[in-house]
């Protein structure tokens, strides 16, 4: 009975909710939508990271293809040259040398092919330099995070090849029989290990999503 | 009621809005994901079947080029350029040059024909061209035609290099190359039969800049060998020296082939006969210094051989018998065109800054190799070869390899083989007569 007097009373009368109901309601409201945006939030955090691990994830393997298409041919040299004009630091002919800025940490490659085109000369004649891709170092800017190219046909200083991604890079070198070997002469195989952190957090450790990111790389003039 | 409604409507819309937005976003990705690994997998695709192409043909060619001899060529080279010419076995012009560089024979299709790997679409086709062949879409001027040491004739070898190009196909149209270029394997700059010694003043440089004896081998202090110092025998070096790459004793001999200038003859431009005349190629009579020795302007017969006492003219000369290179002839700016070749020994006492006039080819003795004056040859890398032993106990200074066989009796002036005096050798490998170690694969490129 006291339901249907109520009822009756509001159409009746088109007072309107009460003050307690409009706060229900109100509180009601906001707790949904909050929910809904608090849901949304999480979803779209998600899928942002796992849009940048996506990202972080093809730039890695990328710039793998790039190293592995660089030093697969290193010491293609089927006319002989034995020095390139080019770098300020001028050097003989070696296929690859592991640490090449000679700090003790194999994060750097210097690798060198008489490939752009094939010509008896390295990297281009003394004043042209315009023989991209025969004499490049590769190595890792651990301050900016990046991968870098120095091609001594083109570039002045190491050029960034990736965005920020890159945490970690090593160069391993193997003989012909899979033994570990730093001797360049002996090189028959590289391994490269590239690390990359992406803006993701872990979801167990709570720290950022780093993956490793290996390829063996045979040389083909071996 | 209807208040009420519209809130819910309200909601509900501003949630599938933004689930709606979130899905969009998650499909975006999603698609544009597997177009970029698409393409990256076709990339791969394509590219490891220009691999497995080149892979497919140097399994059959390697063995082929490297049973040049038994198959009756005078080198890799003939072998390389009778593979270049095709199953008809001529480079053409016209109809003939059809088949160039295809390897049918060898049981591979000629392209355009394909052959498929095991993914739907994914196929290859290789064949063979010269190092100078402007299918390679190279573009090499003819400085770089010169440098590699070829010959502009894109079915004709003339350095000992050609390459295997295979392409690789994928789906909607997707394609990479890869080349690899066969070459001759390294062979050293300085190879002699029997003892060599090796006095301070020796540098070897260059790509083959190594040094092998089979024999015994003395390294004096100071000499510099950019690559290896090798012995059959013994090897005794003595410190401080640079040797960039491995010194070691007891290592497996290196072929020398037989020096025989004779071989060479009929390249000769002037002939020195023994009897005192000058003739020409065709044989005709030039100038006689059988009875006045100095006759030939710039020449002196002196038997059993000649001497070059003066300015004479470039080519290849031929000497029955000794041949002293006693004059002043070229200097760095304007070297001399020349070659000799001599039945006896080769002495040069004078001051010579020569080319070779044969390509590949500056000095081959029958007998002895002595360089006791001043030799400046560094322009083109060029064979300079003994059947006897070499001696150089003046000043060299050249580009190519060095060879001496160390035969017996052949010459008197050397008794075997020593660097007393001072030498700069540069040698990349354009030459190869001596220490054949068969065909490599001496270069690898991609495209793109």
């Amino acid at each position: 009975m006291v339901g249907e007097g109520c009822g009756r009373s509001r159409s009746r009368g088109g007072a309107g909710f009460t003050l307690v109901e409009v706060l229900i309601a109100a509180a009601l409201t906001v707790a949904v939508l909050g929910a809904a945006l608090g849901v949304s939030a999480d979803v779209r955090r998600a899928l942002s990271h796992a849009i940048d691990d996506a990202a972080v994830e093809q730039e890695a393997r990328a710039a793998l293809a790039w190293i592995a298409r660089t030093v697969s041919v290193a010491g293609s040299n089927p006319y002989g040259a034995d020095l390139t004009p080019c770098a300020a630091d001028a050097t003989p002919f070696e296929a690859l040398r592991l640490d090449a800025d000679g700090n003790g940490v194999d994060d750097d490659v210097r690798v060198q092919a008489d490939v752009n085109p094939p010509n008896g000369m390295l990297a281009g004649r003394a004043g042209e330099c315009d023989e991209a891709g025969e004499d490049v170092t590769i190595a890792h800017d651990a301050g900016a995070r990046t991968l870098t190219r120095r091609d001594a046909a083109r570039d002045a200083a190491p050029v960034a090849l990736t965005s920020a991604i890159v945490t970690g890079l090593a160069f391993t070198g193997f003989d012909a029989a899979g033994a570990p070997t730093r001797a360049f002469r002996e090189i028959a195989l590289i391994r490269v290990a590239l690390t990359t952190e992406s803006r993701a957090r872990h979801s167990v450790l709570g720290g950022p999503v780093r993956a490793t990111h290996t390829m063996d790389v045979h040389l083909r003039v071996r | 009621m209807r208040q009420q409604t519209g809130v819910a409507l309200v909601t509900v819309v501003l949630l599938l809005g933004v689930l709606g937005v979130l899905s969009a976003a998650l499909v975006l990705g999603a698609i544009t994901d597997t177009l970029v690994a698409r393409n990256l997998r076709s990339a791969s695709e394509v590219r490891a079947a220009a691999d497995a192409g080149v892979s497919h043909a140097l399994a059959l060619v390697m063995p082929a080029l490297n049973r040049w001899q038994e198959s009756g060529f005078v080198s890799p080279g003939a072998a390389m350029s009778a593979l270049l010419a095709g199953p008809d076995g001529s480079p053409g012009p016209g109809a003939a040059a059809a088949d160039n560089g295809s390897l049918e024979a060898l049981g591979i299709p000629r392209p355009p024909a394909r052959l498929a790997l095991g993914s739907p679409g994914i196929e290859y086709e290789v064949q063979l061209v010269d190092d100078d062949d402007p299918q390679r879409g190279l573009a090499l001027d003819s400085s770089e035609v010169a440098r590699i040491g070829e010959n502009g004739l894109d079915s004709v070898d003339a350095n000992t290099r050609i390459a295997v190009r295979a392409t690789g196909y994928g789906p909607a149209g997707a394609r990479a190359f890869a080349e690899a270029t066969l070459g001759p394997a390294p062979a050293p700059a300085l190879v002699t039969a029997g003892a060599l010694t090796l006095g301070d003043a020796v540098t070897v440089t260059g790509s083959h800049g190594s040094v092998h004896v089979n024999g015994d081998l003395v390294v004096a202090g100071g000499v510099s060998v950019a690559g290896d110092v090798t012995a059959t025998g013994q090897l005794a070096v003595a410190a401080p020296v640079a040797i960039g790459g491995r010194a070691e004793g007891g290592v497996p001999s290196v072929a020398i082939p037989e020096t025989l200038p004779l071989v060479y003859r009929h390249t000769a431009d002037v002939v020195l006969g023994a009897e005192g005349l000058m003739r020409s190629a065709a044989g005709s009579v030039l100038c006689d210094a059988s009875l006045v020795p100095d006759a030939c302007p710039g020449w002196l017969f002196s038997a059993p051989g000649w001497v070059q006492q003066g300015a004479v003219a470039g080519g290849v000369y031929y000497v029955e018998g000794n041949l002293d290179l006693a004059g002043v002839l070229g200097s760095v700016a304007a070297p001399v065109a020349l070659t000799a070749l001599a039945d006896g020994s080769i002495l040069v006492t004078g001051s010579l800054t020569l080319q070779p006039a044969l390509p590949r080819v500056l000095l081959v003795a029958g007998g002895d190799l002595v360089v006791s004056g001043n030799l400046v040859a560094d322009r083109e890398e060029a064979l300079v070869a003994a059947r006897g032993g070499v001696l150089i106990d003046g000043t060299a200074r050249m580009a190519g390899q060095v060879v001496a066989e160390g035969a017996q009796g052949v010459g008197s002036l050397a008794a075997g083989s020593a660097v007393t005096g001072s030498l700069a050798l540069r040698y990349t490998g354009l030459v190869g007569h001596a220490g054949d170690r068969g065909v490599v694969v001496a270069g690898w490129r991609w495209e793109p």
